[in-house]
C-alpha cells in the first residue's frame, strides 16, 4: 500500500486541522480519503452508503482532530479506526446481504504480510505487523477465520454463525478464545 | 454488567475493537470509556495491535462530489451547536448536495446584488477615498437567511464600523406579544454570540456589533426566544434559519 503522505506529514496536517486550518484539512482528505473509502466500500458494500459514511467520518475528523495523540497509533491508522467504527455503527442500522466474500476478493483470511518488509514503515510498525502475523498464524483455523471475518466484514456473532454454518455458542467461543489467545501471544 | 474485573475489561475492549460488541452494550461501553481510564487503555491496546489488519483494505478513490458534501456539512455543523438535532441517516443522498449548492448559489447572487447596491449608494463619494478605506479596513460580510416562511432577511456585518444591519422583508410567524427573533453569530468553534433582536415584521435595523474577533468562517443564525431575547445569553428556542456570512 503506497502512502503518498508520510506519517509525519499526516500528523502535521491533523494538528493544523485541529487548529481550524481548512486547507490542511483538504490536504488531509486528499492524502487519506481513498484509504478510508476503501475500508467503507468493503464493509458497507454499497457505494451510496460508503459515500455518506465517508462524509460522516471527515465531519467527525474536522471536529475531533484535536483528540488525536501519537499514543493512539499512526495517524492513518487512527483515521481508519474512525471509519471502521462508523461502518460498524451503520451496519447496525442497515445491513447488506451477509455472505462469505468471494475467494478472488482481497482474501480476508490473510493480511498484507509483505508489508512487514516495507522500508517506508517505521521499525516499530514493521515489528507490529510481523508480530500480529505470527500470532494470527498460531490461532486455530476456525478462530482465525471468525476473528478476521468479524474484523473485515463487520459480522455479528449471529452473522458469523450463519456464514460459517456453526451454532451460535460455538462461534462466540471461537471469537472469544481467539482474542484471548491472540492477546497471550502478543504479550509474550 | 460488572466492569471491575480486569479479564472482563480486556474481553470487552477486544470485542469492541473487533466489532462483535454490538447494540446497547456497545453504547454502554462507549459511555464507560469516558470515565474508566483502564478501559481506555485496553481499547488503545487492541486498536494498536490490530491496526496492521487495516493494511489489507484496498484504497478506493471517492468521487469528487463527496468532498463537496463534506464542505457543505461542515458549514451546516457550525449551526448544530444550536438546539436543532438532525440525524445524518434521515437526511441523505445527492439531494442534500444539490440543496446545498442551490442555497450557496442564491446566497452568492444575493451577496453580489447587495454589493452592487452598496456601491450605488456610495457613488457620490470620492472613489479614491473609498478605495483607501477598503484596503485598510476589513470588507463587510453578508448573509441571506430564508427561513421556512414568507420572511427573508439580509444581514450585513461591517466589523470596521462595528455595525450589524438587518433588512427583513415579510414577517416570520411568531407571537409578537411573547416572542422575539434573536440574531446570533457563530464562531469557528460553533459557539453562538448574541447580536440583538430582529425588527418586528418588515423593515431594517442597525445593531452595534459586540466586540469580537470575526471568525474565519462566521455563520449567522436566528432563533425564536422569549420576548426581549434569550434570558441565558445562549439560544433557548428553535433555530429558524442559519447561513454562512460571506465576506464581500
Amino acid at each position: 500500500m503506497a502512502q503518498a503522505e508520510s506519517a509525519d506529514n499526516l500528523e502535521q496536517l491533523l494538528r493544523a486541522t485541529a487548529a481550524g486550518d481548512a486547507q490542511a484539512f483538504r490536504r488531509l482528505y486528499e492524502a487519506s480519503s481513498a484509504h478510508l473509502f476503501g475500508l467503507l466500500m468493503r464493509m458497507l458494500k454499497r457505494r451510496d452508503w460508503a459515500e455518506e459514511a465517508l462524509q460522516d467520518c471527515y465531519l467527525k475528523i474536522w471536529q475531533k482532530a484535536d483528540t488525536y495523540a501519537p499514543e493512539k497509533g499512526q495517524p492513518l491508522a487512527w483515521l481508519m479506526t474512525v471509519a471502521r467504527y462508523r461502518a460498524l455503527d451503520l451496519l447496525r442500522v442497515r445491513r447488506p446481504e451477509v455472505e462469505l466474500p468471494d475467494e478472488d476478493e482481497a482474501p480476508p483470511m490473510t493480511f498484507a504480510d509483505g508489508a512487514a518488509d516495507d522500508p517506508q514503515l517505521r521499525a516499530v510498525e514493521r515489528e507490529g505487523i510481523r508480530r500480529l502475523n505470527d500470532c494470527m498464524g498460531g490461532l486455530a483455523p476456525e478462530q482465525r477465520r471468525s476473528v478476521l471475518l468479524a474484523y473485515y466484514e463487520g459480522y455479528t456473532h449471529q452473522e458469523l454463525a450463519r456464514v460459517l454454518d456453526a451454532p451460535l455458542g460455538t462461534v462466540k467461543s471461537w471469537v472469544r478464545r481467539g482474542l484471548q489467545r491472540l492477546r497471550e501471544c502478543l504479550d509474550a | 454488567m460488572k466492569y471491575q474485573n480486569a479479564k472482563l475489561r480486556q474481553a470487552l475492549a477486544a470485542a469492541y475493537v473487533l466489532g462483535t460488541l454490538r447494540g446497547p452494550a456497545r453504547r454502554r461501553f462507549e459511555r464507560l470509556l469516558q470515565k474508566d481510564a483502564a478501559l481506555a487503555k485496553e481499547l488503545r491496546y487492541w486498536e494498536r495491535r490490530l491496526a496492521p489488519l487495516q493494511r489489507s483494505f484496498t484504497p478506493v478513490a471517492p468521487r469528487e462530489i463527496v468532498w463537496a458534501g463534506i464542505e457543505q456539512r461542515i458549514n451546516a455543523a457550525r449551526a448544530v451547536a444550536l438546539p436543532r438535532a438532525r440525524s445524518v441517516l434521515e437526511d441523505r443522498g445527492p439531494l442534500r448536495f444539490w440543496r446545498g449548492w442551490a442555497v450557496a448559489a442564491s446566497l452568492l447572487t444575493a451577496a453580489l446584488g447587495y454589493g452592487l447596491w452598496l456601491q450605488a449608494q456610495q457613488a457620490p463619494q470620492v472613489i479614491e477615498q473609498v478605495r483607501t478605506v477598503q484596503v485598510l479596513q476589513p470588507m463587510p460580510y453578508v448573509a441571506l437567511l430564508q427561513p421556512n416562511a414568507p420572511a427573508q432577511w439580509i444581514v450585513l456585518v461591517a466589523p470596521a464600523r462595528r455595525s450589524l444591519k438587518v433588512s427583513a422583508s415579510g414577517a416570520y410567524p411568531i407571537d409578537l406579544n411573547t416572542q422575539s427573533l434573536q440574531i446570533w453569530v457563530l464562531d469557528d468553534a460553533g459557539q453562538p454570540h448574541p447580536m440583538g433582536l430582529m425588527p418586528d415584521g418588515s423593515g431594517s435595523v442597525e445593531l452595534p456589533l459586540p466586540e469580537m474577533k470575526m471568525p474565519q468562517a462566521p455563520v449567522i443564525a436566528v432563533s425564536v426566544e422569549p420576548k426581549g431575547g434569550s434570558p441565558t445569553g445562549l439560544p433557548t428556542g428553535p433555530v429558524v434559519s442559519t447561513a454562512p456570512l460571506l465576506q464581500l
